[in-house]
C-alpha cells in the first residue's frame, strides 16, 4: 500500500483516540463579568443546547480571575471561544452573537 | 484473477476525506466500528486525504466526501457519507450483516 494512505491513517487514529466519545469540547475565555462577557456566555450556551445537546462540554474561563490561563490557548482577545475537540482546534473572537457564522467557524451542523 | 486479491479474504478499504473534520472523523469512527464488528481481523483501512493529495480525487473518481471505497474484494464498491447509517453502509459495501443468512 502506498505511503500516503498510512500516514493519514495514523493521524486519524490519533485524533480518534483523543476524541473520546465524539463530544465537542469548547472553552470560552471572557474578561470579567461585563455585559459583553455575559452576552457571549449566553450566546454560546444557547448555541450548544440548540445544536450540540448531549454531546458537548463547555468551560468558561474568566481571565480576570485566572489571568494565567490566557497562555494555555494563547488567548489575546476576549471573548474568545476555542473548540478543543474535535481537532483541529478552531477559535472565534467576538461577542458570539452571529450564530450562523459561529456554526460555520466551529464546523457544527454541516 | 485480480492480483490484489488476498486469499485470506482480507478486505481492503479506502476512506477518502478532505482534511480532519467532524464528518471525516465520524466516517472513520463508524468505519472502524463496522469493520471490527463484521470483519474482525480481516480488514485493512487506508485513509486518503484529498487535501494533501488532490490529484487522487480524479484518479480514483471521487466526487463527494467522505467516500468509502472497497477495493478488495472486487468488484469495487463505493459508499458516500459518514457511514452513520450502519445498515446502508453494510449494503453499500456488500457486507451482509452477521445475523443475516
Amino acid at each position: 500500500m502506498d505511503d500516503y494512505g498510512d500516514e493519514s491513517l495514523l493521524e486519524f487514529e490519533r485524533a480518534l483516540a483523543n476524541r473520546g466519545t465524539g463530544d465537542y469540547r469548547l472553552r470560552l475565555y471572557v474578561s470579567g463579568s461585563t455585559p459583553r462577557s455575559s452576552k457571549a456566555v449566553a450566546n454560546v450556551r444557547a448555541l450548544c443546547e440548540r445544536h450540540l445537546a448531549g454531546r458537548y462540554e463547555l468551560e468558561v474561563v474568566d481571565l480576570y480571575q485566572e489571568p494565567h490561563r490566557a497562555k494555555e490557548c494563547q488567548v489575546i482577545a476576549a471573548p474568545t471561544l476555542v473548540r478543543e475537540q474535535p481537532i483541529p482546534t478552531r477559535r472565534v473572537i467576538g461577542d458570539m452573537s452571529n450564530e450562523e457564522k459561529l456554526l460555520l467557524s466551529l464546523e457544527i451542523a454541516e | 484473477m485480480n492480483e490484489d486479491f488476498l486469499d485470506d479474504g482480507t478486505w481492503n478499504l479506502t476512506l477518502y476525506v478532505a482534511g480532519q473534520t467532524p464528518k471525516s472523523m465520524t466516517a472513520f469512527a463508524n468505519l472502524k466500528r463496522i469493520c471490527e464488528e463484521h470483519l474482525p481481523g480481516r480488514y485493512n483501512i487506508e485513509i486518503v486525504d484529498l487535501m494533501k493529495h488532490p490529484e487522487l480525487a480524479q484518479e480514483h473518481q471521487i466526487v463527494a466526501i467522505p467516500t468509502l471505497v472497497r477495493k478488495v474484494p472486487t468488484p469495487m464498491r463505493k459508499v458516500i457519507g459518514d457511514l452513520s447509517n450502519t445498515e446502508r453502509a453494510l449494503v453499500g459495501m456488500s457486507l451482509v450483516p452477521r445475523n443475516d443468512f
